[in-house]
């Protein structure tokens, strides 16, 4: 039972590789090759080498040191991480919102096997993650220092302790997050709050760890006795890389019985909380004259209605609304060195500055996808805009206007910013201002274009048109190639043409593709929807 | 105030409708039988404007479902056989994105909405969100918001489904007293009963092929509904 259910959970992870949701039909046997082949690259390739330059850097000064310990202890720390990071957000779909909960409780299989078969694809699961980080530094210490058996079996007993440790931890985290959803009302917008604030500690993190690093290399010596002083486990924990059979033992033993206790609590309080309705506060309707609304105010309010609800919509398709008020607030903030900077390398030429400085906001508003998964969106629903009588011009320029408030607001905030505190020439700088509004316009069209184009709604996980949608790859990635070739094409030419007039001319030009799209919307685009 | 004329519609290769022809006069209820997959959700679909038909044309009082579409639609309302609403709306808001859609004046919107809802029951729960509602509490937000607008021309695809008994039977009185008023109804269903004490007229489709229709008594004769639609079935 065990194994089928195991089997189960695997092809329902990696169902997108085996089967085309938009052509409904099973992948070829190349493309489902093609698709692991690219899954193994980014893994691997990708976040593989990210840890490898990590454990090059650190190995070495460390290993010198006779600090060995203190280099596992890190890199096991960080595959930790990584392993929690990766999990989480599965672990917790896979355990507590599994949309087969109520099949699998209806069939004579007892709770245990259930909760075993989630738990140990979150382990093979967190322990792809743990090995991404964990691996390299294992193969680079191999390596730097020439190791025997008894080293090599310590590393991978490492690599399970920590895969063990992040299952732990990755459970409890999942089972914190579905006690409070059980609690929680608002939960887009917390669930946005609460990821936002993630993001932020991620680079905060991020921007502080190389100086913390160099830091560390320096004094490797000095840094290592305290530690070892102050945290003898961390240094035994540490210590399991370099061969310590002991300390392995141990740890591994301590793993057994935290994957025992978190397997016994879950299955203990499994059936509770799979089976819980969420609270729902008993809001009492009461009667009241609604103000009318034209049929476009109603779809608008339509659309902020499911953007409202949706923290995966707010947070997929929105990010560059977020990075505009920072990126804004940050320049407004650091005025008087950006200046300075400007003033020493480009001096003679502030113009180019106005132009490369619209390119990044440009860039930045590009981020922004808001109108292209908006008509996948409507999903099963959407049999309720193609019978009323609407014309279909109207809910795609809904939508290109939601993606258009939505990004023009923040862009507003950041545009002030740079106004306030750059200090640019006039002319060039009221375009720099401008032009940015031109693009959003471009892109809104753009969004709503591909929206209808690719369009499809017959997913099974909103994830689907948000995150693996062709329109939203290709707005995004389109909308920054056109911000980048706005900046080159002035790197280019800008010695023959006044920034000004070139700004001006590519400001019409994003209106004008604009006002095609929006004709084309109006024309095919309507035909496109009302054939979906 | 329906007429469907030599209706043809392809999935591909597959012919779902085969030159299907039907007329429903105002003050009719029309009832569509047939086994799964006859094409009844098609042809429902093509006469209220969803999907797309290859050959013949819908006329919906007078005017052509494919060439005057905004027409048609706003004097009819259809119900389909999974109600798919928007689950991020309460069900009043969605009453009113209804309302402010089709133009009803508000005071006219909320004496509408207050008389419906109380009929089914439904009002304590209009200012919960729509994803809490059961499927038989979403049929009964859908026949509200259909008829909310005062319709001339009903089209609903197993409009009973997930309805209690109760509800079941207020809508089967709505039905009656919507076609006394010179409404028509067009409406699937594989609840033969419903349809032999319901309906004015009944049409029966087999493989996308009209293969009887008329008056009750012209399609069952002295049989029951049932025992005419197995013998069909059996030819």
């Amino acid at each position: 039972m065990f194994t089928i259910l195991l089997k189960k959970q695997f092809q329902e992870i990696f169902k997108g590789y085996f089967y085309d949701a938009k052509k409904n039909q099973m992948r070829s046997k190349g493309s489902i090759i093609a698709w692991f082949a690219f899954f193994a690259i980014i893994i691997f390739g990708v976040f593989g080498s990210m840890f490898v330059s990590l454990a090059v850097t650190l190995c070495e000064p460390l290993v010198s040191a006779n600090a060995g310990w203190l280099y596992f202890a890190i890199t096991a720390s960080t595959a930790i991480l990584v392993g929690v990071f990766g999990t989480v957000a599965t672990g917790y779909t896979a355990l507590f919102l599994a949309k087969d909960n109520d099949l699998l409780l209806s069939l004579p299989i007892p709770v245990k096997d259930i909760v075993a078969a989630r738990l140990m694809s979150t382990f093979l699961l967190g322990t792809l993650y743990t090995a991404i980080a964990l691996v390299p530094a294992l193969v680079v210490y191999w390596r730097t220092k020439s190791s025997g058996i008894v080293e090599v079996l310590c590393g991978i007993a490492l690599l399970v302790i920590a895969a063990a440790v992040v299952l732990c931890i990755g459970c409890l985290l999942s089972w914190i997050v579905a006690k409070i959803a059980l609690r929680l009302e608002n939960k887009s917008l917390l669930s946005v709050l609460i990821i936002v604030m993630f993001i932020a500690l991620y680079y905060f993190v991020y921007f502080q760890a190389g100086e913390a690093m160099m830091e560390l290399l320096a004094n490797a010596a000095t840094y290592s006795a305290s530690v070892k002083d102050a945290a003898y486990g961390v240094y035994l924990f540490g210590s399991i890389g370099e061969g310590n059979v002991t300390a392995m033992i141990v740890f591994l033993a301590i793993a057994i019985v935290l994957v025992a206790l978190t397997w016994v609590a879950l299955s203990r309080s499994y059936l509770g909380i799979v089976t819980a309705s969420a609270k729902t506060k008993r809001v009492r309707y009461v009667e009241k004259t609604a103000s009318f609304k034209s049929s476009f105010s109603a779809l608008l309010g339509k659309e902020f209605a499911k953007f409202r609800s949706s923290a995966n919509y707010m947070l997929n398709s929105n990010m560059g609304s977020l990075f505009m008020l920072v990126i804004g607030i940050a320049t407004l903030v650091n005025a008087q060195s950006i200046n300075e900077l400007v003033a020493d390398v480009w001096g003679n030429d502030l113009t180019f500055v106005c132009v490369v400085m619209c390119g990044a906001l440009c860039m930045l508003a590009g981020t922004n996808t808001i109108a292209a998964p908006s008509v996948s969106l409507e999903g099963k629903s959407i049999w309720i805009l193609q019978s009323l009588p609407i014309a279909p011009k109207s809910v795609l320029r809904a939508k290109a206007v939601m993606h258009f408030i939505l990004t023009a607001v923040p862009l507003a905030i950041a545009v002030v910013c740079f106004a306030i505190a750059l200090d640019l020439p006039a002319a060039p700088k009221t375009l720099m201002c401008i032009v940015p509004f031109a693009y959003v316009a471009f892109t809104s069209m753009a969004g709503s274009f591909l929206g209808v184009k690719m369009a499809n709604v017959a997913w099974t996980n909103e994830l689907m048109p948000l995150k693996r949608s062709g329109a939203v790859i290709a707005l995004m990635f389109g909308g920054w190639g056109i911000a980048m070739v706005f900046i080159v094409g002035f790197v280019i030419f800008g010695s023959a043409v006044d920034a000004t007039a070139y700004m001006a001319v590519w400001a019409v030009l994003f209106l004008a593709i604009a006002a095609f799209l929006l004709h084309w919307l109006d024309t095919k685009g309507s035909q496109l929807f009302s054939e979906l | 105030m329906l007429n469907i004329e030599h209706l043809t519609k392809r999935y591909g290769d597959k012919l779902a409708v085969d030159d299907l022809s039907l007329h429903i006069a105002p003050g009719e209820i029309y009832g569509f039988i047939g086994p799964n997959g006859a094409g009844k959700t098609t042809t429902i679909k093509c006469a209220v404007g969803i999907l797309q038909f290859d050959e013949g044309d819908v006329h919906i009082d007078g005017h052509s479902i494919a060439e005057d579409p905004l027409y048609c639609k706003g004097i009819i309302a259809y119900i389909p056989d999974n109600p798919d609403l928007y689950d991020y709306m309460s069900g009043i808001k969605y009453l009113n994105f209804i309302g402010d859609v089709f133009r009803i004046p508000p005071d006219e919107r909320q004496r509408r909405i207050h008389e419906l809802a109380n009929t089914f029951g439904l009002t304590n729960d209009l200012a919960q969100p729509i994803a809490s509602y059961s499927h038989g509490m979403k049929q009964k937000l859908a026949v509200i918001a259909a008829w909310m607008h005062a319709p001339k021309l009903i089209v609903m695809d197993e409009p009973f489904v997930g309805l209690d008994p109760k509800a079941s039977h207020t809508l089967k009185m709505m039905m009656r007293a919507h076609c006394d008023a010179g409404g028509a109804i067009f409406f699937s269903t594989h609840v033969l009963e419903v349809a032999e004490k319901l309906c004015d007229k009944v049409a029966i489709i087999r493989q996308g092929k009209l293969v009887r229709s008329g008056t009750m008594e012209e399609v069952k004769g002295d049989d029951s509904l049932e025992d005419a639609f197995l013998e069909l079935e059996a030819d």
